[in-house]
């Protein structure tokens, strides 16, 4: 008994103390917070916005997806800034996509501006998240660290709290109020993603003075794209491929440790049934570019066929019906990209026929950037069937080769 | 020169023809009138038409209920008929007044184009086709059939009828269309024309099939892809307008070609917004179906070179 109300004191006075810290941070800090509103030229209305923060004078973080829109289309609107009742003109300085992440200059902020912590937190400390849930005014989350985000191929700090929207590009900061990285994501119930510090600090260290013209930022983005592509890409091909059987078929068991991996089977309820078992192989996260258009995904499908119990024609219809239909994985619309241009043949891999398809597509505004779909099936001898595809999307056409010619010679029947 | 008065229906089709050589014709519902009408809103003597000395007939309204109303709608009293083919309404009833000197139009000939058709009404045709058509749709009910259906496919096969019924709407539109024109409606040719025509679409699917899975790429292959159903389609519209009695050949020409020229209009109309996913062709077959030797994987990335030029542009 006596332990026990021990224990509810102990918690009580953590929760004390961090109800503290957390007024304290914000009390300290509101100021050099702001709402960061794209406002519709035409109506004056906002048509995005998020938080954003003061890290020098004239400086000021938010996120990449808060302010696309502005960036997309400069002529039909305009950046705010709203701190308080005040409103004020933003420019954009520099943007990282890949990380989502994009610096402001902004009027000249007096007051006590949010500093880089020395180093990420330890793993179960406490940390506050700043921003502008909803436009509902700004507030302060409590949340716990809890180490980086595992299989990612992109780096973020893994925090136990509720984020919402228009948080997005608030900071979040560790007891002492040093920003240990910006609030990006949320994913269900009290997870939330946070972009780390040395991001933040990198990108503040190759911002230029002035704001570069709008149209600048177009081929910044390409860059970046192309070398975050080269960055994902050049590991997977560079090493040997793991490889384990599916049926009779030979995949790759991991690709890479950013990829997660499904399985999936159908059990045979009837004689009739044509069984099949799925492996697919992806990485998660895709790189916003704007509300309609994601790039950056990779992922791997693999499926084994047996219709053992049908005849071979009607075996065929059914394992030919699934290879019909083959779709890109990233969200883009026709202002986007190019139409798909597609090459199919009948190829031998590892001495099988198969039926090869290769799909390309092309990015209107990055140049050198595609989208590939790729579907092999292997040619029947017997009521069996190797179905094997990927799709990249936002891949340059040298990687997108050497990952086909390396997919083409090991992704075989055995 | 006699006269002549045509009774009209409301859609101004001839429904009885009076001619006279006497001066003074009475039309009207009595028995006394020489024209005889069974319109109940015209009178019993409702007007005259004489001829007066010097040979002009005039038309005279004997002051009826509902009057005389010439084609403009106008309530008449007395009217000379100056033209050929002048119209009046009597009560509700039309008619038209013509003189025997009118030229009539010319002779139209009896349909022969039929003629080199004949076979095709032959009844053991329409059967075969009918039961060939029906076994194609039932070796696709067979096949999409797995797992609990396949105990049940033959089932669906009820729908079969129902299907080949739907058939049948074209080949009853061109019959209706040829008995309006007064000609042989030629329904059973018809049907067996558009089924004839149908299972060769359903042949030319499975040669496709097996075409594209040995020659993806051949040029060959990918004209008969467009000549092909083309010229089926056009077969099926030539010879139905010829069955119906279309008789002019231009006529026959730019009916024909207009409705096949549907077959690449509408992916033409759909191709104008643009198609996001990939659409490629994926014939695939049991090896057993292969005729022709696999590329290389060296030759097909060679090949997917022309696929980043074309995203280029």
């Amino acid at each position: 008994m006596l332990l026990r109300s021990f224990c509810c004191c102990l918690l009580f006075m953590a929760l004390a103390v961090c109800a503290d810290v957390a007024q304290q941070v914000f009390s300290q800090y509101q100021d050099a917070l702001m709402e960061v509103q794209v406002v519709e030229l035409q109506s004056q209305h906002k048509s995005s916005f998020g938080s954003g923060f003061y890290v020098a004078p004239e400086l000021v973080v938010t996120n990449y997806h808060v302010i696309s829109s502005f960036l997309d289309t400069p002529e039909s609107y305009q950046l705010i800034a709203k701190m308080g009742e005040t409103l004020n003109p933003l420019q954009v300085i520099a943007v990282d996509v890949v990380n989502d992440l994009a610096l402001l200059k902004a009027p000249e902020h007096k007051g006590l501006l949010f500093s880089l912590a020395e180093k990420l937190p330890e793993q179960g400390e406490a940390v506050f998240s700043l921003g502008n849930p909803h436009g509902l005014g700004m507030v302060v989350v409590p949340g716990t660290y809890n180490g980086l985000k595992q299989q990612s191929f992109y780096p973020r700090l893994h925090v136990t709290g509720s984020l919402n929207s228009g948080m997005s590009g608030g900071p979040s900061v560790n007891a002492a109020g040093d920003v240990v990285g910006v609030n990006v994501a949320t994913r269900g119930n009290q997870v939330a993603f946070v972009v780390p510090l040395a991001q933040v600090a990198a990108l503040i260290g190759v911002a230029p003075e002035t704001a570069p013209a709008n149209s600048e930022f177009t081929e910044l983005v390409r860059e970046q794209l192309l070398e975050n592509q080269q960055n994902m890409l050049a590991p997977i091909l560079a090493s040997d491929w793991l490889m384990k059987a599916l049926g009779r078929g030979q995949v790759p068991e991991t690709i890479a440790p950013f990829m997660t991996c499904w399985g999936h089977t159908n059990t045979s309820q009837t004689a009739n049934e044509l069984r099949s078992a799925r492996a697919s192989c992806a990485l998660q996260e895709q790189i916003f570019l704007s509300r309609d258009f994601y790039t950056g995904s990779i992922e791997m499908q693999f499926e084994w066929l047996d219709g053992s119990a049908l005849p071979l024609l009607k075996f065929n219809h059914h394992y030919a019906q699934k290879i019909a239909n083959s779709r890109s994985e990233n969200r883009a619309t026709a202002k986007d990209v190019t139409e798909f241009s597609c090459h199919s043949d009948v190829v031998q891999l590892n001495e099988r026929a198969t039926r090869v398809v290769y799909c390309v597509r092309g990015y209107k505004a990055y140049s050198g950037l595609y989208d590939v779909v790729y579907v092999a099936a292997t040619v029947s001898r017997q009521q069996q069937g190797f179905i094997s595809r990927f799709s990249l999307s936002g891949v340059s056409k040298e990687n997108a080769d050497a990952l086909t010619r390396k997919f083409m010679e090991t992704v075989v029947w055995q | 020169m006699a006269i002549i008065i045509e009774l009209l229906n409301s859609q101004g089709q001839s429904t009885g023809i009076h001619k006279f050589s006497q001066s003074d014709i009475r039309i009207g519902r009595s028995y006394d009138n020489d024209v005889i009408l069974l319109d109940p809103h015209s009178c019993a003597e409702h007007a005259i038409l004489s001829r007066d000395e010097h040979g002009q007939w005039l038309l005279r309204d004997l002051n009826s209920a509902n009057g005389t109303l010439n084609s403009q709608g106008q309530r008449v009293e007395m009217v000379p008929i100056a033209a050929q083919g002048q119209t009046f309404t009597l009560g509700k009833q039309r008619l038209r007044i013509l003189f025997s000197d009118t030229v009539v139009a010319p002779t139209l000939p009896v349909a022969t184009g039929w003629q080199s058709l004949s076979w095709l009404a032959s009844l053991p045709l329409l059967i075969t086709l009918l039961v060939l058509v029906s076994a194609d749709f039932a070796y696709n009910t067979w096949l999409s059939a797995i797992g609990e259906n396949a105990e049940r496919w033959h089932r669906q096969l009820v729908l079969i009828p129902f299907i080949l019924m739907l058939f049948l709407l074209w080949p009853a539109f061109l019959a209706l269309l040829a008995r309006f024109r007064s000609y042989e409606p030629h329904f059973r040719q018809q049907v067996s024309l558009t089924f004839g025509v149908l299972l060769l679409w359903l042949l030319w699917e499975k040669l496709q099939l097996w075409l594209g899975f040995n020659f993806s790429n051949n040029l060959l292959f990918i004209a008969l892809q467009a000549i092909i159903p083309t010229l089926i389609l056009a077969a099926l519209f030539w010879y139905g307008f010829k069955l119906a009695g279309v008789q002019r050949k231009a006529v026959q020409l730019v009916l024909t070609l207009l409705l096949t020229s549907s077959y690449w209009s509408i992916p033409y109309l759909q191709s104008i917004t643009p198609t996001l996913q990939p659409s490629y062709q994926a014939e695939l077959l049991p090896a057993a179906f292969l005729i022709t030797t696999p590329t290389s994987t060296e030759a097909f990335l060679i090949q997917t070179e022309t696929l980043y030029q074309q995203v280029n542009q």
